[in-house]
């Protein structure tokens, strides 16, 4: 009680509206002090846009705090009181935030869309049953189930890939005594977050580079790669996300030096605003009490890329879910490796064979249409079942570890009518960090669409990357095809484009699978 | 040819709502006569003529279709006939009533006699008192009025605001309301939700009757779009089967040159090549039936409700399989099959769903025969599999394991149809 009195002679001298209910003080949108302000351009290292002014929405507060906090004593800086004060709000913030929700996947049980639910039995039953006539096929021909070359792959040192996975895990520890250190003694404006990227690029070429070193096979390989890859995200968003909060915490602080009676009215604001931004959505955390080793732990275990300082949370591990989940990765791992051993590599070994006979354009180009022909279906069950192993099965099982509450890692990109669409949906936890991090870095320095061009150049590239791990050629082939998109998407929003819904999900479709099967045959076999 | 000749409905109809023909009692035997005389004449013909598998069975099934919607018109309006005569009795009661509240003795005496054709229970009141009384009369006025309304609200559609004027029996004994309805994309002549025999169809809320809800205008878009995707997918079933299908049906011809013994070796084989072809092409006649041909035939005939199946694929039980797969034919056998064994042998509702089914059986066998020319009975055998198995999804163990129900829905979905085939080709 005595901290919502406070509060409310504290907005008083701010809001032009007072009512009788202290609650109403906090809720209610902030328009009387609707004018944009402009921050003082942060140095590069924050990467935040035009703060908006704030606009509260209007739940109740009663999600975020208990109502009952511990009273903050007289003579606590205004710094402090405001955060209590931020606390119990909800509005939008100045670094770009991602809005986590507790809800299901698409694919569970739970979710609402189940009005096709049977197709997508449908869809498992009829791998397993392409499984069976595999298997059969294989015991007439050759007296084997499965043929096992892709197979033995996977048990070839299986223990040095689990070591070298481990320590690329520990070693992204080094984020969190610098983010300490960034905290008070070292700025991050000024020079510290150009410490933050020499550091990335140093650790993720080590890493990149210890296959090659090693000679692993290209499903080791692989597996390290987009794991080195997701930890540096997680490394990146943590520390410039952190990074950010100690300059807004260094310049709360400063304020503090304000005599409060007399205090210039933006300067008031602006403890408001910098007091809600240190502040976690869900009210219970406010920077620097965050950079402790669990939370930095718990953060890397989280099926999500982009850090915050609170997560929505179940209430319990269903550990029936989670072995039911690991079943389902292994299941998939499975049929992905079926579905490449007895559809995919015969293929691709004739076709190369073939390839070496002949010499005339001609020749190759016929050669390669049939082997793009023949793996069109194997390749769009390929696709489909790696979209599931990740993002419903491998992110779902680690939001269960997690008592992750958000389990909304994509959404129906099936549906999607032109490509931004498409990226939007397909990977959410991918898309939020590019549009957080990538875009809105971007967005301070250049126009909209030469942020959404460095955003798909760098997108580009990591998966150019990733194919250059696999094969071993640098080739640019699905590089080109990405950046493609970018003048494909500038056709698809013109007015008429956009209405025919459907032709355009056709042709994403068509591109998808025709797209896929091309180029993995163009680096496979050229 | 075939379609003309199902018109001649019309006139038995005209003749049975006039009274010449009581459909109680010779008009359904006339109409039952010729339905069979009807179906073996088709079946006759394409044999006569030795057509081959696909015309012929397109024409049996669209016979059977013709069938069925003659069925229809014809039992339902034979129905409506009793109502209506039970109207016109119940009329003239109300007539006599109403006279005598000039209150003679003569015409009281007259209620009671006249009563027990109208089927009034009046007995108790005229046991205890010789005449009737202006409150008894009142009485049985009302009950009069009531049940006229009913018979009323049976024998005409049900309007909405801003649909037309009803449409009474027997005024829907029209050649045009006929051949209107012979295109409609359903079974069943409008329905009555008000009705208290026949019952009412389920699924979408839709009201049927004796007209139907319409549209009023035709969509060309839509039609052009429809029938395009028809001639598509038909082309995509053609190159499955030409491809896909075809070449191990060749092998089981050298098969059947073989003892069952080694037939049954090659058996398995033969069944799993045919899986993935079948479901294809499962999925795509499905398609063609229900989403392309009805939809174009609906849009054609402003026919308003285009609701022809349910969520089948999320079925978790056989039962919500066979409700909502063909809606059409389901509330063909759920009114004129399960309800009318019901309503006129007096059988238990689960007598009445063995014999829903054994019709049911007994068609897709027909038509498998006319694919084959082989009699053998495994469809048959299948589709009456389904009873004891719609049986054990009503008990307690599915319940909440709707993902298990659908994953066994869907095996029996996957391997049936490429066991059907390869049963009937090899054995």
């Amino acid at each position: 009680m005595e901290s919502r009195s406070r509060l409310s002679t504290y907005s008083a001298s701010t809001s032009a509206d007072i009512n009788n209910d202290p609650l109403e003080n906090i809720l209610r949108a902030r328009s009387s002090n609707g004018t944009t302000r402009n921050l003082p351009e942060q140095s590069n290292g924050e990467a935040h846009l035009k703060p908006v002014p704030a606009r509260l929405e209007s739940e109740a507060s009663s999600v975020l705090s208990s109502g009952r906090s511990t009273p903050i004593p007289e003579d606590a800086p205004p710094s402090a009181r405001s955060i209590q004060h931020a606390r119990r709000e909800r509005r939008r913030r100045m670094f770009p935030t991602v809005d986590y929700e507790s809800r299901v996947s698409h694919f569970d049980p739970q979710s609402q869309h189940r009005d096709f639910r049977g197709f997508f039995t449908l869809f498992w039953i009829g791998l397993f049953i392409m499984v069976l006539t595999t298997a059969l096929r294989n015991l007439k021909d050759t007296r084997r189930v499965l043929r096992t070359s892709i197979f033995s792959m996977f048990t070839k040192a299986p223990l040095e890939l689990a070591i070298a996975d481990l320590f690329m895990f520990l070693s992204t520890i080094v984020c969190l005594p610098l983010q300490q250190a960034f905290s008070d003694k070292w700025t991050w404006g000024k020079s510290g977050y150009m410490l933050q990227h020499m550091l990335q690029a140093v650790w993720l070429a080590a890493w990149v580079y210890l296959p090659f070193h090693l000679e692993w096979q290209w499903t080791h390989q692989v597996f390290f790669t987009l794991h080195s890859l997701t930890m540096l995200m997680k490394m990146h968003s943590y520390s410039f996300y952190c990074g950010h909060l100690s300059e807004c915490h260094k310049r709360l602080r400063a304020l503090d030096e304000n005599n409060t009676k007399v205090e210039p009215v933006e300067d008031a604001d602006l403890r408001e605003t910098l007091a809600f931004e240190v502040t976690s959505p869900s009210g219970r955390v406010s920077y620097p009490q965050n950079l402790t080793l669990y939370n930095f732990v718990d953060y890397l275990f989280c099926p999500t890329l982009c850090y915050e300082l609170s997560y929505p949370r179940t209430d319990r591990v269903r550990w029936g879910k989670v072995a039911e989940k690991a079943a389902a990765v292994f299941g998939c791992i499975f049929l992905l490796t079926v579905t490449s051993e007895e559809f995919i590599l015969p293929i691709m070994t004739e076709a190369a064979a073939r390839l070496e006979s002949v010499d005339a354009y001609l020749d190759i180009a016929l050669i390669l249409l049939e082997s793009i022909s023949l793996l069109l279906f194997p390749f769009m069950v390929t696709f489909l079942l790696v979209f599931l192993v990740i993002f419903e099965y491998v992110l779902g099982a680690f939001a269960e570890i997690t008592c992750f509450a958000d389990r909304h890692f994509y959404s129906d990109w099936w549906n999607s009518t032109d490509w931004l669409e498409f990226s939007r949906e397909w990977n959410i936890p991918v898309h939020r960090f590019l549009q957080r991090h990538v875009y809105g870095a971007s967005r301070r320095h250049m126009s909209r669409p030469v942020a959404t061009l460095t955003t798909f150049l760098i997108s580009a590239l990591a998966h150019e990357l990733v194919m250059f791990c696999i094969t071993k050629k640098l080739r640019g082939y699905g590089f080109v095809c990405q950046m493609l998109q970018l003048p494909i998407i500038v056709v698809q929003r013109t007015e008429f484009m956009k209405s025919q819904k459907m032709f355009n999900n056709i042709m994403f479709w068509s591109s998808m699978i025709w797209g896929l099967s091309m180029i993995s045959a163009l680096y496979v076999l050229i | 040819m075939f379609w003309g000749s199902t018109l001649w409905c019309v006139p038995l109809q005209k003749a049975i709502a006039k009274d010449r023909i009581s459909w109680e009692r010779t008009g359904w035997i006339l109409q039952m006569v010729w339905e069979a005389v009807y179906l073996g004449v088709v079946i006759e013909y394409t044999l006569w003529k030795d057509w081959p598998w696909i015309q012929t069975v397109f024409i049996v099934l669209h016979c059977l279709v013709s069938l069925m919607k003659q069925h229809s018109h014809a039992f339902y309006n034979g129905h409506l006939s009793g109502v209506h005569k039970r109207l016109q009795s119940l009329e003239r009661k109300l007539a006599e009533l109403k006279a005598l509240d000039t209150s003679e003795p003569n015409a009281r005496h007259l209620v009671r006699t006249g009563s027990a054709d109208s089927g009034v229970d009046i007995r108790e009141a005229s046991e205890e008192k010789e005449e009737l009384d202006s409150v008894q009369v009142e009485d049985f006025e009302r009950v009069i009025v009531e049940e006229v309304a009913a018979c009323k609200g049976e024998l005409s559609s049900h309007v909405e605001d801003g649909d037309g004027p009803a449409v009474v029996y027997p005024h829907n004994l029209t050649w045009w309301n006929y051949f209107e309805y012979i295109h409609f994309p359903t079974c069943v002549p409008s329905s009555h939700i008000h009705s208290l025999i026949y019952p009412k169809t389920n699924g979408n809320s839709v009201i049927y009757e004796l007209a139907y809800p319409r549209t009023t205008t035709i969509n060309w878009h839509y039609v052009l779009e429809k029938t395009t995707a028809t001639f598509g997918v038909l082309g995509i079933m053609i190159v499955v089967s030409q491809h896909l299908i075809l070449p191990v049906v060749l092998q089981t011809h050298a098969l059947r040159l073989l003892p069952l013994s080694s037939r049954l070796q090659a058996f398995p084989y033969i069944l799993l090549d045919l899986v993935f072809p079948f479901m294809i092409e499962y999925l795509m006649v499905w398609y063609l039936i229900w989403e392309l041909i009805l939809n174009v035939l609906a849009e054609l005939t402003f026919f308003a409700d285009h609701g022809f199946y349910g969520p089948w694929w999320n079925s978790a039980t056989w039962g919500a399989f066979a409700r909502d797969w063909n809606t059409p034919v389901h509330n063909f056998l759920h009114r004129h099959v399960y309800h009318s064994s019901i309503s006129a042998w007096h059988v238990s509702r689960g007598t009445a769903a063995v014999i829903t089914f054994l019709l049911s059986a007994l068609v897709h066998e027909l038509v498998m025969w006319s694919l084959f020319k082989r009699l053998r009975g495994y469809l048959f055998f299948m589709m009456m599999l389904q009873i004891p198995l719609v049986n054990a999804g009503r008990t307690g163990w599915l319940k909440g394991r709707e993902t298990l129900g659908n994953v066994l829905f869907w095996w029996g979905v996957y391997t049936a149809p490429s066991l059907l085939c390869s049963l009937y080709l090899i054995i």
